[in-house]
């Protein structure tokens, strides 16, 4: 994947104002001291991040991907004020993430999908309250914030628990909380939902849309559950080699990539595998075959064709599974 | 019994990876063994000789104090046993074929020999470099010494293995092996040397096992004891070494049956 | 708010205030056990050296309570911890200190004070207005020379985790030296701790005020004063130190 398409902001901002993450062809090089033999030093440079050109909207739920080393954290860092740039112009909330950290703070909230930034042996509530202090946050707001965040999040029995004695889905639950009570105007996450059971995750996805949609405020997740990007992000940004690789809506990100949909068949027998034009098979097992066809094709014309060599016992056709359009995106 | 020596191995090669972090355990040992021989210095500038030491027995006691640090662990616990019951893993450990107690003996041997190696010798040449010690020409002595260490060791251990133990029974064992390091420190010689302390305490101190983790091995490395002396100090040490083994191997059955009754 | 975590694990806090307090208190029987073998350590009597002992200690807990975050950050790094720190509108270090306050520090300033009472009751001093003022100021620039030290741990833990023990060398080493007469160490030394790293003003220049010694050096009477020079030229080098650290961290990501 050579060229960046532009930007394709799926939800235009209701006025024109500027984004509220603006990177410039950000990059950040490390330089690595290895040793070499028993006395030399080898000094390699690694460039984390290269060139990397984003704008993100107000309002923006934006999914973050990419293979792991690809440089998505480090960015990440370098937008929270973590991590100082190594060249190139980065701007959030109009900020200067570096120079402006303390203020960037406030306008910030972070959930670290494995650490927590709660204190272990507080119980929930004393680092709510904490956090009420650090932040400043108007009594009535916080007050208001806090009940409602416990109450979407069914935080409600937890709150005198110490986190160190949580589970992994409450303590995630606990750090979203955390994150917003100070209203922030970005919340990033990084992988919220892993190892989360299947509801934890419904509910931790469903509040984050439900936050975005009613609140506004800009949500980069990073994740690899692309059960989370299908169901949240409209736009998604590829991060590979340092890089943005792709920077669009996700069904032109399948479309683009992965052209191809599945029909699955169960045949009446098990048989050698079907010939029909259009389609071939890519998988058998027993009466069942996979076979794959091009997305624009007729579906319909296809099955009929079928039908009329092979007795068919049932269909389905599916779509491009994800895993796939990002394998073939980032070895395409 | 190859076995065991195997698993000693093992935890001395896993020691081995973490020594860049002995660098600052090293320098510690040094620093703090030459603030207590400027002290010692000053005591006996006033009095040549206490409790049959000179001078240069003092210094050399404060230095093989130090050495002692790392393989005695006379300063933390340094048994993982605790860590295991808190994840869990001891479920495993206590229905291995190995023996449950000799297993964490023998790591803890691997451990002491790696501490020896790389906590020990530098801290105390240094001390050599920089004061007048009484070190022995006798290679006899020095192996003599060698065993007294060894024996004092299995001693240390099985204070330690006690402590540790305790974390079946306490929501957190730190209270008690806390307090053992204290006791440690105090009648193992090395807040004072023992032959500072007065009459009573002195005689206390001498018949209580921490004796054994610094004290007697010092006895027999300056030359305080000889040949039937040195035997006696064996005697005292292994006589210490066995009841509170034996100690342990109740402790380990009473947590086996806690562990199978309760579930962990 | 802080305290209230501690309190959580009620019955092993005591025993670890117990113990805490034990070992301070055991340590302190040694000087006495020292001394029951002779009269004097480097000039000074048992009271005078128990003032001393006392101050020393005193300084160095009370520093510990309100400065010892720093010695963690190691641990915080290595956790990945530490970067949570960053994104809290608040500043780093205020951060770092407040978060390690438990009453299990307090436990040896017990026998710390009970020492330094000790020494002031016991110590045959000349008791004018100036000296009875020179003790808090003591313990006041004690703490300040000890909280300077530990903000320079934090800088050291930051820049280089793996060796983050060497420290403890200048931390518990520092403790240790002050608690004794300067004298001790020898000439070297004492030119080193009154002008290189500082410690010789935690206690031992204001208390040969105090008590009325002669200076082994033979440096001018108004060192004994210096103190708060002193102090704010290391709290001066600390911070830089900490910049410096952080500046590092967040270039390099450690």
């Amino acid at each position: 994947m050579n060229s960046v398409p532009r930007p394709n902001i799926v939800s235009p901002p209701v006025a024109v104002s500027r984004p509220v993450i603006e990177a410039e062809n950000l990059s950040k090089t490390y330089t690595l001291r290895r040793k070499s033999g028993r006395l030399k030093r080898e000094r390699t440079t690694v460039e984390a991040v290269r060139d990397l050109n984003l704008a993100v909207a107000e309002g923006e739920l934006l999914g973050y991907i990419g293979p792991n080393g690809a440089g998505k954290s480090t960015s990440i860092k370098m937008f929270t004020g973590i991590l100082s740039p190594s060249s190139g112009k980065l701007r959030v909330a109009g900020l200067e993430p570096i120079r402006d950290r303390k203020q960037l703070a406030r306008r910030i909230g972070v959930v670290f999908g494995q650490r927590t930034t709660l204190w272990w042996d507080l119980p929930l509530r004393d680092s709510f309250a904490l956090l009420h202090r650090m932040y400043a946050v108007p009594d009535a707001r916080f007050a208001a914030n806090l009940k409602r965040y416990v109450a979407l999040l069914e935080l409600e029995p937890l709150l005198d628990t110490p986190v160190r004695q949580l589970s992994l889905g409450q303590r995630m639950r606990g750090d979203l909380t955390a994150a917003l009570l100070h209203d922030p105007a970005v919340l990033y996450l990084d992988e919220p939902t892993i190892g989360l059971d299947v509801t934890s995750k419904a509910v931790v996805r469903e509040f984050l849309a439900e936050l975005n949609r009613e609140q506004g405020t800009t949500i980069v997740l990073t994740t690899h559950d692309l059960d989370d990007i299908e169901r949240l992000c409209r736009r998604v940004v590829v991060i590979d080699h340092g890089t943005v690789a792709y920077d669009g809506a996700l069904t032109a990100l399948r479309a683009r990539v992965a052209p191809d949909r599945t029909l699955v068949v169960d045949l009446a027998e098990p048989g050698p595998a079907i010939e029909v034009p259009g389609a071939t098979v890519t998988r058998v097992d027993g009466p069942r075959q996979w076979l794959a066809f091009p997305a624009e094709a007729n579906a319909a014309a296809l099955v009929a064709a079928i039908a009329a060599r092979y007795e068919l016992l049932d269909v389905s056709i599916r779509d491009a599974d994800i895993e796939e359009v990002i394998r073939n995106l980032y070895t395409g | 019994m190859v076995v065991y020596a195997l698993i000693s191995r093992q935890a001395f090669r896993r020691y081995l990876t973490y020594r860049g972090a002995m660098f600052g355990g090293v320098l510690a040992n040094t620093v703090f063994g030459c603030i207590k021989a400027f002290i010692m210095t000053a005591v006996w500038s006033q009095r040549p000789s206490i409790g049959g030491y000179g001078l240069a027995d003092a210094l050399t006691y404060v230095f093989l104090a130090q050495a002692m640090i790392g393989p005695m662990s006379l300063l933390v616990n340094g048994l993982d046993i605790p860590a295991r019951i808190r994840s869990g893993d001891i479920g495993t450990d206590l229905f291995r074929p190995v023996d449950f107690q000799n297993y964490w003996l023998a790591t803890d041997l691997g451990r002491a020999a790696f501490a020896i190696l790389g906590r020990s010798i530098v801290p105390f040449v240094i001390g050599a470099l920089l004061f007048h010690l009484n070190v022995p020409e006798d290679p006899r002595v020095w192996a003599a010494f060698l065993v007294a260490v060894f024996l004092g060791t299995i001693v240390s251990f099985a204070l330690r293995y006690l402590a540790a133990m305790s974390a079946f029974w306490l929501l957190d064992e730190k209270g008690v092996t806390g307090l053992a390091n204290v006791l440690t420190s105090f009648f193992g010689g090395m807040i004072v040397p023992l032959v500072l302390f007065p009459g009573w305490l002195g005689h206390l101190a001498r018949i209580l096992p921490w004796a054994s983790l610094v004290q007697l091995p010092a006895d027999v490395f300056l030359g305080k004891r000889t040949g039937a002396a040195v035997g006696g100090a064996y005697l005292f040490e292994i006589g210490w070494a066995v009841t509170l083994l034996l100690a342990g191997r109740l402790v380990t059955r009473r947590a086996r049956h806690r562990v199978v009754v309760q579930g962990g | 708010m802080w305290g209230r975590s501690a309190m959580q694990y009620r019955a092993s806090m005591v025993l670890t205030m117990l113990n805490s307090g034990l070992t301070a208190s055991l340590e302190l029987l040694g000087i006495l056990v020292v001394f029951g073998n002779v009269h004097s350590i480097g000039g000074f009597s048992l009271p005078e050296a128990l003032y001393l002992y006392g101050t020393a200690q005193a300084a160095f807990f009370t520093s510990d309570l309100l400065f010892t975050g720093t010695e963690y950050l190691a641990v915080r790094i290595r956790m990945g911890t530490f970067d949570g720190l960053l994104i809290r509108p608040v500043g780093i270090l205020p951060q770092v200190f407040a978060d390690q306050f438990t009453p299990r520090r307090l436990a040896p300033l017990v026998p710390a004070y009970a020492a330094l009472a000790i020494g002031v009751a016991g110590a045959p001093v000349r008791w004018t207005a100036l000296r009875i003022a020179m003790v808090p100021y003591t313990l006041l620039i004690g703490v300040a020379v000890f909280g300077a030290v530990w903000i320079l741990v934090g800088a050291f833990q930051i820049v280089a985790a793996d060796a983050s023990e060497v420290m403890n060398s200048v931390t518990y080493g520092g403790q240790f030296m002050t608690s004794y007469p300067l004298s001790l160490y020898g000439r070297n030394l004492m030119l080193f701790l009154t002008f290189g790293l500082p410690l010789a003003y935690v206690n031992w220049q204001p208390t040969l005020y105090v008590l009325g010694h002669a200076d082994p050096l033979g440096t001018p009477s108004l060192l004994r004063f210096a103190g708060p020079l002193f102090a704010a030229a290391l709290w001066g080098l600390a911070l830089l130190a900490w910049r410096q650290a952080l500046r590092h961290h967040r270039s390099t990501g450690s």
